[in-house]
């Protein structure tokens, strides 16, 4: 079992270690990850890069790519019939990387959150403009959050079944 | 300096003892056969000695050939504690692989005398005058390789004291003129491993929602780092707000009350100016930097939550390393995502005690509307002394992530993923029908005060309602501009209701939960007393 190798013995430890870093070097050049906005042809790039599960379903309207880590992340990614990614959702114990899953939304979320420096609590951020609705909730170990722009949601659909 | 241990001046708190709460006779933590008379012991030893040589040699078997296992000292008691003035406390070395059997030879700093030192035993006794000083370190050098140390860290106390309990001060924070509302603040000593360079370091966040002592550099004693492989280890710790916490781990004694934890990994918090966060933490530069006094609003964090390391068998595993980007191996100014074993974990100090280990206590006085201050208290261990009793409390267990569910009578919704957490400042839940504050924050302002019933649900089935008030936060802000403490104070953390357990299905129970309450939080993996459910879970009642 590699975990109990990483722990006992420094040697193997180390050898793990450098695999994985070229592993993660690889997968680095590898398509970035199928983020708001953009298009879902990257799905299956994103699933190896995280090393996750995916599980797909639909309603007609849309379909739902569920990508859930080894670590127990999981994303979720709303596509429209048009191939289209108009919301993603995500909760686990750790953050995913939001630029990944926000693409071009994440400059908005980001200076948005550095204005509000000082507010109340650092757990929580809620952003709801024209172009971007997004809340993110979390603290150690309980990560989660959804965001959709409201301009591409699929007629039928409704911000609320982006979660 | 305000921090006091007098428990006399804390009368709630008080008001439910019937004894202090002396730490338990410290014979108990010597085994009596290791503290018969020094000849007995000798003879035995050198049996015991070569059996444990025999077994090293077999244990490393072909991968350590022919090198010779080094000399090494432990100490019993394992852990560090505290003395009231006077008591006296019995320690015993061992030593392993020294093939001399020279034992050692002790050393003290600090106050109080050493009685009868043997080459494997000696007996610490604390002075009996007024202390000055309380910080004590007893050390253990081997006579046959003065390389090999132990040690054990002690806290002295005065009398009338009790030994686990500090107190809590909901009273805005260490940033002169900037109110930090309903935050729990308590001090710290965080010292040196093994060392007297000892600092006391108030303005601390006492959070149930977090795991591991996270303190700003800045207010710390020069400290060793924890390294993994030979490198210097560093975390970030990441918030819902796009913000983080970076910085190193590193080892220190901490004390809080007459509780020791020795050889602690700690965050220290703030990067040197030498070393750039990396692009993993901060996003390329796109997250917030909450690395400072201003930006935290305190000088620390001390999480005392359900866990007793901060990331555990997620961040041990090399190939969760970038996808967790939870710890980092740095070496000069590059720091990349890694594993660490969990011993070098950041940890929850409690689980580091030598008695009260199993949980803490919370417990506030009720408050109707806004107070300029709140006290409270902490106190250590679960059953563990007369002062940390269960009583008739009702425990509710949670699921591995803390939660459990609360249903909400105005919504007619189950948020399955409720939690109870010290370090929000206000009760956050999903309800569309009371109307936001709007500007920045994301506080509930209704009309006028609206009452909330609501029902708590633990995984275990256990039940128990509560009714709130939510009142306009704009207006309960304003008529009390010097208020730190302050109840109704409620706020939104999502919209679109939640189904199935997805959306938003978090009721987060923050410090005003906490306000009239004594509330037990049982860390995962602890002895805990027997006939309970086995950890993790939260307890409280309201007697008090």
């Amino acid at each position: 079992m590699r975990k109990k190798c990483a722990t006992e013995n420094g040697r193997k430890y180390s050898v793990v270690f450098s695999a994985s870093a070229l592993i993660l070097l690889f997968m680095m050049a590898q398509p970035a990850l199928a983020s708001l906005g953009g298009d879902a042809a990257s799905i299956q790039a994103d699933q190896a890069r995280m090393r996750a599960t995916l599980k797909s379903t639909g309603t007609g309207t849309f379909t739902v790519h569920e990508l859930t880590t080894p670590t127990g992340v999981v994303v979720r990614q709303y596509v429209s019939s048009a191939g289209r990614v108009f919301g993603v959702a995500w909760h686990g114990p750790f953050m995913p990387s939001l630029p990944e899953l926000l693409g071009s939304y994440f400059r908005k979320f980001s200076s948005a959150s550095k204005a509000r420096r000082g507010t109340a609590t650092r757990n929580h951020f809620v952003l709801a403009d024209r172009h971007l609705v997004l809340e993110s909730a979390g603290h150690m170990l309980d990560y989660s959050g959804r965001a959709y722009d409201p301009t591409l949601l699929p007629e039928g659909v409704h911000g609320y079944d982006v979660r | 300096m305000r921090m006091r241990r007098q428990s006399r001046r804390h009368d709630p708190v008080k008001a439910m003892y019937t004894e202090p709460a002396m730490p338990k006779t410290l014979d108990d933590c010597v085994p009596c056969d290791q503290i018969s008379n020094t000849r007995e012991r000798d003879s035995r030893f050198h049996v015991i000695l070569v059996l444990a040589f025999v077994i090293v040699l077999q244990a490393c078997g072909g991968s350590s050939s022919g090198s010779k296992p080094s000399i090494a000292v432990s100490l019993n008691p394992t852990a560090g504690l505290s003395l009231f003035e006077g008591q006296s406390l019995k320690v015993v070395a061992q030593v392993d692989n020294d093939a001399s059997a020279t034992g050692v030879i002790w050393s003290l700093d600090g106050d109080g005398s050493l009685l009868n030192p043997t080459s494997f035993g000696v007996t610490y006794v604390a002075p009996s005058t007024t202390i000055t000083n309380p910080n004590v370190v007893l050390t253990a050098t081997s006579l046959a390789s003065t390389e090999s140390t132990a040690y054990i860290p002690i806290t002295l106390l005065p009398p009338n004291t009790f030994a686990n309990v500090e107190l809590l001060h909901v009273d805005g924070g260490p940033i002169p003129g900037k109110i930090k509302p309903n935050t729990a603040f308590t001090s710290v000593t965080v010292c040196a491993p093994g060392k007297m360079a000892c600092n006391k370091i108030d303005g601390i966040i006492v959070d149930t929602g977090s795991v591991g002592l996270r303190i700003l550099s800045s207010a710390l004693p020069s400290l060793p780092p924890a390294t993994t492989g030979g490198a210097a280890s560093s975390e970030c710790e990441l918030y819902g707000r796009n913000s983080f916490l970076w910085g190193d781990v590193v080892l220190a004694d901490v004390k809080i009350a007459g509780e020791v934890a020795r050889s602690l990994p700690v965050h220290a918090v703030g990067t040197p100016a030498n070393l750039t966060v990396p692009t993993e933490c901060s996003d390329g530069g796109a997250r917030v930097d909450a690395s400072t006094q201003s930006a935290l609003g305190a000088n620390g964090v001390l999480g005392v939550g359900y866990q007793r390391q901060d990331c555990g068998a997620s961040c041990v595993s090399a190939g969760n390393a970038a996808s967790t980007s939870f710890y980092y191996s740095c070496s000069g100014n590059s720091c990349t995502p890694s594993a660490v074993p969990l011993s070098l974990q950041l940890t929850n100090p409690v689980t580091a005690f030598l008695i009260d280990n199993n949980g803490v206590v919370l417990q506030f006085p009720g408050l109707e509307g806004a107070a300029a201050q709140l006290d409270g208290s902490i106190t250590f261990g679960i059953d563990t002394a007369t002062n940390n009793q269960l009583g008739n409390a009702t425990i509710f267990t949670v699921d591995a992530q803390g939660r459990f569910t609360t249903s909400l009578s105005s919504t007619g919704q189950s948020l399955t993923a409720s939690v109870v957490n010290s370090g929000f400042n206000a009760l956050y839940f999903p309800d569309d029908s009371l109307p936001p504050c709007g500007g920045q924050g994301s506080f509930y302002c209704p009309p006028s005060s609206t009452t909330v019933a609501s029902m708590q649900v633990g995984v275990n089935g256990a039940q128990g309602a509560i009714q709130f008030n939510v009142e306009n936060a704009n207006t309960l802000l304003a008529n009390n501009p010097g208020a730190a403490a302050l109840s109704g104070l409620a706020g939104s953390n999502g919209t679109g209701g939640c189904s199935d357990g997805v959306g938003s299905c978090q009721f987060e129970w923050g410090l005003p939960f906490f306000y009239g309450r004594t509330v037990s939080v049982a860390i995962t993996g602890q002895t805990l007393p027997e006939g309970v459910p086995s950890a993790p879970w939260f307890a409280y009642s309201t007697k008090f």
